[in-house]
């Protein structure tokens, strides 16, 4: 009876303190720094951080990597995260394309902070609030120190084009009008990233260019025609 | 000698380059209630009073006037005191910048308008104003929505016709006082 007693103690000590010292040898902290996923993490916190604090935003923000191969990145009520997936982040080139993605979701937790009425605002007409998420976006980047001209580029990359059915029905807008607006904001807003625009060699950047010249007619008309007003231009 | 004339380089870019980082990601956020109560900079960090703006005219997303990046012009709706000194005297005019307009929408959804980037004239300086205005016009989404469901189930076709409710415009009205910082 002793011994089947110490024997007990034995593997009870073995289990509780011997077993997780092994076991924490195996977590060697140097292959976690290692890790991409984890520098992804730490990157995204890096940049949604320093987007918070460069605009002074006295909103709490959390920012999750999220393994998944889902090209999209979302905004959370419940918890206040911005929720970053690793197929989009494929999409991304350099810090700015990050931070355009990660600005655009801060922006909508933005709205979130005002409460449950604008959630459900935000759920009825999704497209509107994108809009001005993109349009925050800008702003909140601007402020921080990065190109906004790099939403423009993840967007080519990564938005598809809709034909106006399936518009009607998605819950986000076109991807080329996107960009029309975000383009149309940094030029009356920040034009001298226009100016001095160092995408301009950017092979999507480029295509944009290419793809959006009947956009940027229309634009141009608008801005020619002093006497309108606020007018939305309807971009295609 | 060459060795430290490369320590001494590398010194200066490491430098240079923690520099720019510094005023990229803006300037350095600094515990104010610290700074006050326990370093004794109780002077240095006082807490600013704000400065009191009024709009010199009606500003609604309801209006084609307004757009984005349109200068909008503001005045000191109270005299504003720095210790003894009168810094800003009532009327003092200033100017804001339409940041943002996200027209109303039907289903009950709301217009936003954000006014920021506040300038007004302190002796021969231009000087920046801290803060902005952001105004969401009545938001109907909370009972337009379910309303219209509601009537959908009961009687179909008019809880379609719910549904095209508008929400309100965002207004800013003369009279209204709005609070910005003046960091001297």
């Amino acid at each position: 009876m002793r011994k089947l007693l110490v024997a007990l103690m034995l593997i009870v000590f073995n289990v509780c303190i011997v077993a997780p010292v092994f076991a924490s040898d195996e977590y060697d902290i140097k292959d976690i720094a290692e890790n991409r996923d984890v520098k992804m993490q730490k990157m995204i916190t890096r940049v949604g951080f320093k987007i918070l604090n460069a605009n002074k935003l006295d909103k709490r923000v959390v920012f999750n990597y999220n393994t998944n191969k889902v090209v999209n990145a979302f905004a959370l009520y419940n918890d206040k995260s911005v929720n970053v997936y690793k197929g989009l982040l494929s999409y991304c080139d350099s810090e700015n394309e990050i931070a355009a993605v990660i600005a655009h979701e801060i922006a909508h937790q933005l709205d979130y902070y005002e409460g449950y009425s604008q959630a459900i605002a935000m759920t009825f007409m999704p497209k509107k609030y994108e809009y001005k998420a993109d349009q925050i976006g800008v702003d909140l980047m601007v402020n921080a120190g990065y190109n906004p001209v790099a939403m423009i580029v993840v967007y080519n990359k990564s938005m598809g084009h809709l034909g106006p059915v399936t518009e009607f029905f998605a819950t986000h807008p076109n991807g080329s009008k996107r960009m029309m607006r975000v383009y149309e904001h940094i030029y009356v807003k920040y034009p001298r990233y226009l100016v001095s625009n160092e995408y301009k060699n950017n092979m999507y950047y480029q295509n944009f260019l290419l793809t959006s010249a009947k956009n940027r007619k229309k634009l141009e008309a608008k801005l020619n025609n002093k006497d309108a007003g606020f007018v939305e231009v309807k971009y295609e | 000698m060459k060795k430290f004339l490369s320590l001494f380089l590398t010194f200066i870019f490491l430098g240079s380059s923690f520099a720019c980082m510094q005023t990229r990601a803006g300037e350095v956020i600094v515990d104010e209630f610290v700074e006050r109560t326990l370093k004794g900079n109780a002077a240095q960090y006082a807490e600013r009073a704000p400065v009191y703006i009024s709009p010199e005219e009606l500003l609604s997303t309801k209006s084609k006037k307004f757009h984005e990046g349109k200068i909008i012009n503001f005045f000191v709706a109270e005299d504003y005191y720095i210790g003894d000194k009168l810094e800003f005297a009532k009327g003092t005019p200033v100017i804001g910048r339409v940041e943002l307009i996200s027209k109303n929408d039907i289903m009950g959804v709301p217009a936003d308008l954000i006014i920021s980037n506040f300038l007004i004239k302190n002796g021969n300086k231009t000087v920046k104003l801290e803060g902005s205005i952001s105004r969401i016009g009545a938001n109907r989404a909370v009972w337009v929505g379910p309303t219209g469901y509601v009537l959908g189930v009961i009687t179909l076709g008019v809880g379609c016709s719910v549904w095209l409710i508008r929400g309100g415009h965002a207004k800013i009205k003369p009279g209204e006082l709005y609070a910005v910082v003046y960091s001297k």
